[in-house]
């Protein structure tokens, strides 16, 4: 029964956040604690000859300092993140290499920011001045910083025990792919780049560590949206069995992503508080994570794409080359295979060969950001979509029209395996194009044309798979709840999750209010502890509401079940005679006879003697939620299906650019989207828009740069720009639904869809725009000063 | 170090600090008043998140050092709400939803208050421009505008 579930509530989380009154990470203080702070290396690549402690131990305030040598006596190389050592496929590919890092450079660094040297002080300002006077002797080693140069046999290496730079390969092959190439009507061959981007959550990292040594109790505190996963790293990495762990992730000021990963601190903080026996904390300043905190997006990329005279693909290739930074253990390799894997997108393509590298440069590591190797996957296709169309000469819907795939063929399988749930994607561009009405934008550019004006309508089609499933991995995919009735009657939920911005108690409240028909101001959501239950993947990947909403729903269908077993054996009747609503449990059969779930929960938990015969006390259940629609077992052609929904969204941008600056105006912003059924509709139109923000951000103002030299060009928000109020555009939101078939509520999830669309819809746009002058726009970022050089490269080229 | 006094009223509460010359207002606020609502997103004072009204002027209080508090008024977060009653600010974000993470918000709210008694009757591009200072990393500001008019509206009825 659906009382709250599909209604715009207001967010329980806000009335915390308005006050102040959230705990995140920087705000936990425990008695006795010291603060660290970590020396970090200017160079990109250099052989570390000497590092000198002296100075700052004799600093005031100084307890405590440690070096790349103490850290490779006290410690292991960092364990791998997400996979286990085991092979996590059982297909030949991907091939994977792992790299021994440890929590401390060793002998060498290898991206400028690595950790160097830690130092423990009394409070926060004396651990600073004394990092400054860490005393370290480096040897520069040639960087390597273009990611193709990077792939190049020769190339100086950064792990001289490989024998190249590639830690990730991919290769995937399936049909007569060249040979149907050579014989298109038409084939595109186009090279993509991809900048490099990250999520820059407005809260940096922390991390804290306090032992309980009579207990043998590590308690870990950090901003990470894996609490679930630190443990086994940890202790692995420590080497120390013996030792119990409780992860706990307190409220986080956004994670998108950066804060999925096993990072250096994680270790470092608990080895100085089991030597020292204080809590220890470290807080990271916004330049150590611009530097040192995963980046995320930066690829080259090659597609040739082959289409008949109708306009139908008729195969495709791709070269995908992820410049994943160093090795450490960021997740970084999953971007090289989710890009390669759905590059197809929604269209239907039985002929597709790739081949993908994750290679290593000496830049910052790369992990996943807020719609993972899915932004990277789309902005390829639709832009060689884009340029078949004009090719062709078909309108830009009229070619994507002719590819989707149809919605009969679902649940459809795509050509690398994977089981797309459910959608109809033409009349999701049916209702873009009426709602934009496109036909009336493409006549508006017309008049502004011949006024002299360059304006172009942007059109683009993005399917995000998510909720992936990987065994051998410590985030497996499946997710783990416990719903639980106390004895006065209230619920109680607990979840894997963390607290990242994504408004989990709101909506677990909606969904179990629902579930066990009691008031939604009744529920009580607690997550971000690895205590609360057992495992978890952890927030990411917009599968909260696919998996951990799930096991909600399973987990409130058994307590359910108990109570109308209770209610039906102490009124006397059939739990099919009964319902649940409104804080009771009601005779459908004979008004006014009913028990209130305050009552059951009084004889469930006291008065046991009026349990029907066999039943044990109590009311709570765990349920563990897999999402149906995966698959481990290689088929016969050697493929796994991973993912397991499949939410999609057309983007309409309409823009003008000044050919003289380079700079772009966005006229209108329309967007359709099917995420299946909506738990709270005013939620997901927030988180819409937050993520259509970050890939405005990216299109336009976000780089990372780095110069030759492997320099950060880009440390600090005061060069690496995320978009204000001033730069975010006005939206035009709409949904359309087809639920999802294998979830019980009938969610796909929707906090990455948004961010895949403007650097793709954007790039449509503009070209569009541009298409008198002959611009091609193949590479990211979209910033003034790239379309102002592409204009003019043009027209040096025309005269 | 050498360390020096600063007087200073922080939501009406008057303090009395012995710091180092160097601490900054946010560290004053946060570890020597305890007022954690005001939080550090940048240090370079781009993103606003430890925005703070002083003398009825907002400053970014990781731009400012503690001794340039004495003697000031100082509001924060932890000062709006009265008696149990949401300010008219605060109650404004949370119908709007105009916030995710909640990690801007006491810098945001901060702006508001400051910039509707200058403002009482914004446009949507006034709104954009002044809260150019103030960064959000989830909600993509429309429904931050969308909170700020009616927090206005609010305000004057």
């Amino acid at each position: 029964m659906a009382n709250y579930v599909g209604k715009s509530i207001k967010r329980k989380e806000s009335f915390d956040s308005i006050q102040g009154k959230n705990t995140y990470i920087a705000d936990v203080d425990l008695p006795g604690m010291l603060h660290a702070c970590i020396h970090r290396s200017p160079y990109a690549h250099a052989r570390v000859t000497r590092v000198d402690l002296s100075e700052a131990l004799g600093q005031p305030g100084v307890v405590a300092a440690l070096s790349g040598e103490d850290i490779r006596r006290l410690s292991r190389p960092m364990a791998p993140f997400p996979f286990t050592r085991t092979r996590p496929y059982t297909s030949d590919y991907p091939r994977v290499r792992f790299a021994d890092h440890y929590c401390l450079a060793v002998e060498q660094v290898r991206h400028a920011g690595e950790a160097v040297a830690v130092v423990v002080a009394e409070d926060r300002y004396a651990a600073a001045d004394a990092a400054e006077a860490v005393r370290v002797e480096y040897e520069p080693l040639p960087p390597v910083v273009d990611v193709e140069a990077a792939l190049e046999r020769g190339s100086v290496r950064l792990y001289e025990e490989w024998p190249d730079n590639v830690q990730y390969e991919f290769r995937f092959s399936e049909g007569p792919v060249d040979e149907l190439l050579e014989s298109s009507a038409v084939v595109i061959r186009e090279r993509i780049v991809q900048h490099r981007y990250t999520g820059t959550p407005l809260e940096t990292r922390g991390v804290i560590a306090s032992v309980d040594q009579r207990d043998n109790l590590l308690t870990l505190w950090s901003s990470t949206q894996v609490p679930h996963a630190l443990p086994n790293l940890v202790l692995d990495t420590l080497g120390r069995g013996d030792l119990k762990i409780r992860v706990i992730s307190p409220a986080m000021g956004g994670g998108f992503g950066i804060k999925w990963a096993f990072y250096p601190e994680e270790v470092l903080m608990p080895l100085l508080s089991l030597q020292l026996d204080r809590p220890v904390s470290w807080r990271e300043s916004r330049s150590e994570h611009m530097a040192a905190s995963h980046h995320s997006r930066a690829q080259v990329d090659y597609a040739e794409a082959g289409f008949d005279e109708s306009g139908r693909i008729t195969a495709l290739k791709t070269r995908v080359i992820v410049d994943l930074g160093t090795a450490y253990p960021s997740g970084g390799t999953s971007l090289a295979f989710v890009t390669a894997n759905f590059i197809p997108g929604p269209y239907r393509v039985d002929n597709y060969a790739t081949t993908s590298f994750g290679v290593v440069t000496n830049k910052t590591a790369a992990g996943p950001h807020r719609a993972n190797g899915k932004a990277e996957s789309n902005f390829i296709m639709e832009r060689v979509m884009d340029r078949a169309a004009l090719e062709l000469g078909l309108g830009k819907d009229e070619i994507r029209r002719r590819n989707l795939v149809q919605p009969h063929e679902f649940p459809y399988t795509c050509v690398t395996g994977s089981t797309y749930d459910s959608g109809d994607y033409p009349a999701c561009l049916r209702m873009a194009l009426e709602k934009s009405d496109y036909a009336g934008l493409l006549a508006d550019r017309e008049r502004n044309r011949r006024q002299g004006r360059y304006r172009g309508v942007g059109l683009a089609f993005m399917l995000e798979p998510l909720s992936s499933l990987r065994p051998n991995a410590y985030n497996a995919g499946y997710e783990t709840v416990t719903v639980r009735v106390d004895p006065v009657g209230k619920a109680w939920v607990f979840s894997g999750d963390v607290n990242m911005s994504m408004s989990h108690k709101t909506t677990l409240s909606q969904v179990v209010a629902d579930g066990l028909g009691v008031r939604f101001e009744d529920v009580q959501v607690f997550e971000g502890d690895s205590a609360l239950v057992s495992s978890s993947s952890g927030s990411y990947a917009s599968r909260f509401s696919t998996v951990t909403i799930s096991a909600a729903i399973k987990a409130c269908q058994a307590v359910r079940r108990k109570m109308l077993a209770i209610a039906a054996h102490v009124l006397r009747t059939h739990p099919e005679a009964l319902e649940c609503t409104g804080g009771m449990v009601l005779s459908t059969e004979k008004t006014g006879s009913g028990l209130s779930i305050k009552e059951i929960a009084n004889i469930a938990y006291y008065s046991i003697n009026r349990l029907p015969g066999n039943m044990d006390p109590g009311l709570h259940d765990t349920h563990y939620f897999i999402n149906p629609n995966t698959s481990f077992e290689p088929d016969a052609k050697g493929r796994t299906s991973n993912f397991s929904t499949f939410p999609y969204a057309v983007h309409v941008a309409y823009v003008e650019v000044d050919a003289g600056t380079g700079e772009t105006t966005i006229l209108r912003y329309v967007t359709v989207d099917d995420s299946g059924n909506l738990v709270n509709p005013m939620i997901v139109d927030t988180q819409i828009t937050g993520a259509i923000s970050h890939g405005v951000g990216g299109a336009f103002l976000e780089e990372l740069v780095y110069d030759e030299r492997g320099q950060l060009l880009s440390g600090t928000f005061a060069d690496y720009l995320i978009p204000s109020a001033a730069e975010m555009p006005d939206l035009e939101i709409h949904h359309m639904v087809t639920p999802a078939p294998f979830t019980p509520g009938g969610f796909k999830g929707v906090g990455e869809i948004g961010a895949i669309g403007p650097p793709v819809v954007l790039a449509s746009a503009i070209e569009d725009a541009l298409t008198p002058l002959g611009v091609k726009i193949m590479s990211l970022p979209l910033k003034p000063e790239n379309i102002w050089r592409a204009v003019r490269e043009r027209a040096r080229r025309s005269s | 170090m050498q360390r020096i006094t600063v007087e200073t009223t922080i939501n009406g509460t008057d303090y009395s600090f012995e710091v180092e010359p160097r601490l900054l207002l946010v560290d004053l606020i946060r570890d020597k008043a305890g007022l954690k609502g005001t939080h550090v997103g940048c240090d370079t004072g781009n993103c606003g998140a430890c925005t703070v009204v002083m003398n009825g002027l907002t400053v970014k209080s990781c731009q400012v050092l503690a001794p340039r508090a004495r003697g000031a008024e100082i509001r924060t977060v932890e000062g709006l709400a009265r008696d149990g009653a949401l300010h008219p600010v605060q109650e404004a974000f949370w119908e709007c939803d105009a916030l995710e993470c909640g990690f801007c918000t006491p810098g945001m709210l901060m702006t508001t208050v400051a910039f509707l008694e200058e403002h009482p009757h914004p446009a949507d591009d006034d709104i954009r421009r002044a809260y150019s200072g103030n960064l959000c990393r989830c909600t993509g500001y429309l429904n931050i505008i969308k909170a700020v008019k009616r927090a206005a509206e609010n305000t004057e009825s």
